[in-house]
């Protein structure tokens, strides 16, 4: 099994209005799959539907090679899930909590679930409501962790917490990866939290996949050029295009993706030349490819 | 498994089974001393002892609906407030984890059937009563087995299959039956709804042990 996650044209409708739309994914298995988007672009829809917690209008889902929803719970047992928001019951303990969610899973490992607690520093006998959103975090991340998962999926899960919080649960989830071939699908808006993590990025926008690429592609692949004497059709470019300034006079500011430093040569032959080529933080490319995805899709409605 | 839902269960509603086992360990003493027959009494002095035995049987019976609706209200809330989400995301089918969820509340309504039974020995055994009368602690325990049971197993089946449905539903059902009931008599000049209402109460309906007398002192 190459891929931990496979999605070919999830589709879901929230009343009316699409949610996701014709969604294709692709999780390399003991890859770490940043999954950015901005807030209310579908990542984590698209996460409950690739568990089987909603129904799917269409397209299929597999997860760790069991097809959703058919196969799901044979999935669940190897998943370790971190919901963007504390689901657990209020009115239990921590001891409580991890007592109940290890009877549904037959990998549970109760010494080791005890050590990350210690680790986490979470008090046994606290309830779960009196719980910071830090430790409620920490829980959370406990609960994905003690049964082993083959697969963590964690939908936003340092978002609001502290910066020693948050470095204790990805320290966490970093251990936990380097000591074993497990795959991790982490959601999240804050890019450079991802470009430390993860070496595989896909990016969501208005319930669309809109690019999906080893990071390091990502890191190094989209860049600004300052091109003189630019021409007007793109024919044969090595490189996509993903958006086209005029700046002053003939100069023209492009930002393209999949660049190589040999592409200069397909300026000269097309009689233009690239006077500059900038590189772009994670964060500007991520704006980049959005910006990109979103004009091309007005045109496309238009 | 099991074990773990029951706790969680028992935890959201420990508090009110407590409550409501108190309740109705007393109630019968209570009533039943309340109405005490002295010895050489009366026919008339008999039959309004009697009265007091249907006394507790109504208190019993509320109870009854009473201790379903928390059993089956609790937990129901406590995972629809949360969407669901850890019961779903639990590598267990919804049908099973809906299952074991009912099965936990449906044990725990033994709880006061348990005190029922406790407080109508009691109150049997501390009382007397003419030789023409009998005590039935174990069958009046029993009908509020039977009874909270089917009213559990009713709000259980809406909230589950309706969800936040459930009072559109329930508005909508009550609407209905108005509906059916005002053509009914306007048409034939007889209650469809009282003809449905007899149907289910009486045996073999599934709710005829909500209409039996439960009575503690019988014949």
């Amino acid at each position: 099994m190459n891929e931990a996650i496979v999605t070919r044209n999830l589709t879901y409708r929230a009343g009316k209005e699409f949610s996701i739309r014709d969604l294709a994914m692709s999780v390399p298995s003991g890859s770490v799959y940043g999954f950015l988007g901005p807030n209310g672009s579908g990542k984590t829809t698209a996460i409950r539907l690739i568990l089987g917690m909603l129904p799917a209008n269409d397209g299929t889902v597999t997860v760790l090679g069991h097809a959703v929803p058919s196969g799901v719970h044979a999935a669940l047992a190897k998943i370790g899930y971190v919901p963007e928001r504390l689901h657990l019951y209020p009115t239990l303990t921590v001891d409580e909590t991890m007592r109940y969610t290890a009877s549904f899973y037959p990998d549970w490992d109760a010494a080791r679930a005890e050590e990350l607690r210690r680790q986490f520093a979470l008090r046994a006998e606290q309830r779960v409501e009196r719980l910071s959103k830090g430790e409620a975090g920490k829980l959370m991340m406990l609960l994905a962790l003690a049964h082993q998962p083959e697969l963590l999926v964690l939908d936003e899960p340092t978002d609001g917490l502290d910066p020693v919080v948050r470095r204790d649960v990805l320290n966490a989830l970093l251990e936990y990866v380097a000591a074993g071939q497990a795959t991790v699908l982490i959601s999240s808006h804050l890019v450079h939290e991802q470009e430390r993590i993860c070496d595989h990025v896909g990016i969501m926008d208005d319930g669309r996949l809109v690019a999906e690429m080893p990071m390091q592609a990502f890191r190094g692949g989209i860049k600004r050029l300052r091109v003189m004497q630019a021409p007007r059709e793109l024919t044969a470019a090595p490189f996509t295009m993903l958006t086209r300034g005029l700046q002053t006079g003939r100069e023209e500011v492009w930002v393209v993706r999949g660049w190589q430093t040999d592409m200069t040569q397909w300026f000269a032959s097309v009689g233009s030349e690239v006077r500059e080529v900038i590189d772009l933080d994670l964060e500007e490319s991520f704006v980049e490819l959005l910006r990109s995805a979103r004009t091309t899709s007005v045109e496309a409605r238009n | 498994m099991f074990r773990q839902v029951l706790s969680t269960h028992w935890k959201w509603a420990q508090l009110e089974l407590g409550v409501y086992s108190v309740i109705a360990f007393v109630i019968p003493t209570a009533f039943m001393k309340a109405m005490a027959v002295p010895s050489g009494a009366n026919e008339s002095t008999i039959l309004s002892a009697m009265q007091g035995s249907v006394g507790v049987g109504i208190v019993i019976g509320a109870l009854a609906f009473i201790a379903a609706t928390t059993l089956s209200v609790r937990p129901w809330i406590t995972d629809h407030a949360r969407g669901h989400a850890f019961a779903l995301s639990l590598p267990i089918a919804w049908p099973t984890f809906v299952r074991l969820r009912f099965m936990a509340g449906a044990t725990l309504l033994l709880v006061p059937a348990v005190a029922v039974w406790l407080g109508g020995s009691l109150a049997s055994l501390a009382l007397t009563y003419p030789e023409t009368l009998h005590a039935y602690p174990v069958s009046i325990a029993l009908r509020f087995l039977s009874g909270s049971l089917v009213f559990y197993s009713a709000i259980f089946a809406v909230q589950y299959i309706a969800g936040k449905r459930a009072p559109v539903i329930v508005a909508g059902t009550l609407a209905a039956i108005l509906v059916l009931e005002l053509f009914g008599q306007g048409i034939t000049g007889t209650s469809p709804v009282l003809a449905v209402w007899n149907a289910v109460t009486s045996w073999p309906g599934p709710f005829e042990v909500l209409t039996v007398r439960w009575m503690l002192i019988d014949v």
